[in-house]
């Protein structure tokens, strides 16, 4: 069971995440230790509950899935592995955006449509946001301050304008 | 595990009431009327308790009281895990206690907190965020209104809370994303309201002990409020209105920084504008939490831009701005 929650928490390494895979496939009870483990995963981060024939859903959506035939490649035994539980995850992903998407019961945010301008098509690099490097969190700790003093959100959120800041330097000497 | 399955029974209830939502009839008065009453309770009740904050994959926990008196209000805030700190307000003098480093940093806050102004921007809410009534919830205990706030654009959060019935108190509040992820949420996991709130629960852990310590006073000094800064926002995002414009001391920061404020109503966005420090932090965006950053240097200043938005929003902000040069 340890190896099972390491597995789920990314903590092991290559041979043992094959191992982990093998024994959840050999047995059953396990399995749905394994469903359970991310269910109550799921409900303490908030996400939208999936329901327990989730998985059955998936695979018989899959199987009704066309076939893909391509030239066959000669990979390892290990890689193929490696890539086929990465596909199965990825669709796995798209589904469960899918399904976070179509849920009802959170906020949908409304597009507002507007007629764009057309614009050259050009290549943009997109840089993702990071979180705020420690060694800058206590400059930005303070800013954090100044602002949510000014922010209405605060005052809802009604725990002080200090959560955050609180927060940040945390993250930032610990862990 | 008694506070995860707490958590997971809250949500199950969440979800049970949420179900029983009703169709969207512009912004029902009610709603709004919840709004404002969020707005004051948070000042004016008094309140004792432990909540988790939720970011990312992070969740910290953390204790707060809060009690109005005769000498006005005060406030206390001490993280429970990872490295202690406690910050105690009296009025608008804030002092954070940093025991790890033997430093005490004091604060003078510049704008009383919103509620007085609160109301009338809380009507303007409504031109942003579709307003509406959930179910009912439970939290900590009590018996909560959920009342949702949705955007109706891509450029804010939406925002979910679940106010105590009785007080107004916001009991759990959570942000979500445009793609419906949850980007941090906060909920009470103990809470005493009313007479139950003792004077010594705000008494501070550190004040006796923080005598030899390291005081920083850069924040304190004066702040000048409805100034021209200079600078100007290009590109405003829409539904954004300026708010105040002034320069103030920021604890850290050797000179006073200009700082603009826009909001949505409900969401805001800060500029701060300053001279390039020595050792200039690196630009681009980050984020914590629900705040998003934004770091460039424009006319031999430093600009940093923060709000609890979308990442675009803050972008769209810091690329506009005009120096007024």
């Amino acid at each position: 069971m340890d190896r099972i929650s390491a597995f789920m928490d990314g903590e092991t390494r290559q041979h043992e995440t094959e191992q982990a895979i093998l024994h959840l496939k050999q047995y059953q009870e396990h399995l749905e230790s394994w469903h359970t483990f991310h269910l109550i995963g799921d409900a303490m981060r908030g996400d939208p509950m999936l329901r327990n024939d989730f998985t059955a859903r998936v695979l018989s959506r899959l199987r009704q899935e066309p076939t893909m035939l391509a030239p066959r490649l000669r990979w390892r035994k290990s890689l193929n592995l490696a890539l086929s539980a990465a596909a199965s995850l990825a669709a796995v992903a798209v589904i469960l955006t899918l399904v976070i998407t179509d849920n009802p019961l959170q906020p949908q945010p409304q597009l507002a449509i507007t007629p764009q301008p057309e614009t050259k098509p050009s290549i943009q690099v997109v840089t993702l946001p990071q979180p705020v490097p420690a060694a800058n969190r206590n400059r930005v700790n303070a800013y954090l301050r100044a602002h949510q003093e000014f922010s209405p959100s605060t005052t809802l959120q009604g725990v002080a304008p200090y959560v955050r800041t609180v927060s940040a330097v945390h993250g930032a000497d610990g862990r | 595990m008694r506070p995860a399955l707490s958590a997971f029974l809250v949500l199950l209830g969440s979800i049970g009431c949420a179900g029983n939502v009703a169709a969207e009839t512009g912004a029902p008065l009610d709603a709004m009327a919840w709004l404002k009453k969020i707005a004051a309770a948070s000042r004016q009740t008094n309140y004792a308790g432990t909540f988790v904050y939720q970011h990312g994959n992070q969740s910290e926990t953390s204790r707060i009281a809060h009690l109005v008196h005769a000498g006005g209000e005060s406030e206390r805030l001490e993280t429970l895990d990872g490295p202690p700190r406690e910050i105690i307000r009296n009025n608008d003098n804030v002092t954070c206690y940093l025991p790890e480093t033997k430093t005490v940093v004091i604060e003078k806050r510049v704008a009383r907190r919103f509620p007085a102004t609160l109301p009338e921007q809380v009507s303007g809410i409504s031109d942003n965020y579709v307003i509406r009534k959930g179910g009912q919830g439970r939290v900590a205990g009590y018996d909560c209104q959920m009342i949702v706030l949705e955007p109706r654009d891509n450029l804010r959060y939406g925002h979910n809370f679940c106010v105590e019935l009785k007080t107004g108190l916001p009991l759990q509040a959570r942000v979500f994303s445009d793609k419906n992820e949850l980007v941090e949420s906060f909920a009470f996991t103990q809470l005493t309201l009313g007479n139950g709130v003792k004077k010594a629960m705000l008494k501070s852990r550190y004040a006796a002990k923080s005598k030899a310590w390291r005081i920083d006073k850069t924040a304190l000094a004066q702040a000048e409020t409805n100034v021209n800064t200079g600078w100007l926002v290009k590109n405003q995002p829409a539904g954004f209105k300026k708010l105040t414009e002034m320069r103030h001391s920021i604890a850290g920061h050797p000179v006073p920084v200009s700082h603009i404020v826009y909001s949505d109503g409900l969401a805001a966005v800060s500029i701060f504008i300053e001279p390039i420090p020595e050792a200039p932090p690196p630009t681009g965006p980050t984020y914590q939490g629900a705040v998003n950053i934004y770091v460039k240097t424009q006319a031999d200043k430093m600009v940093t831009v923060m709000g609890e938005t979308p990442a675009r929003t803050v972008k769209q902000v810091a690329e506009s701005l005009s120096s007024g040069n």
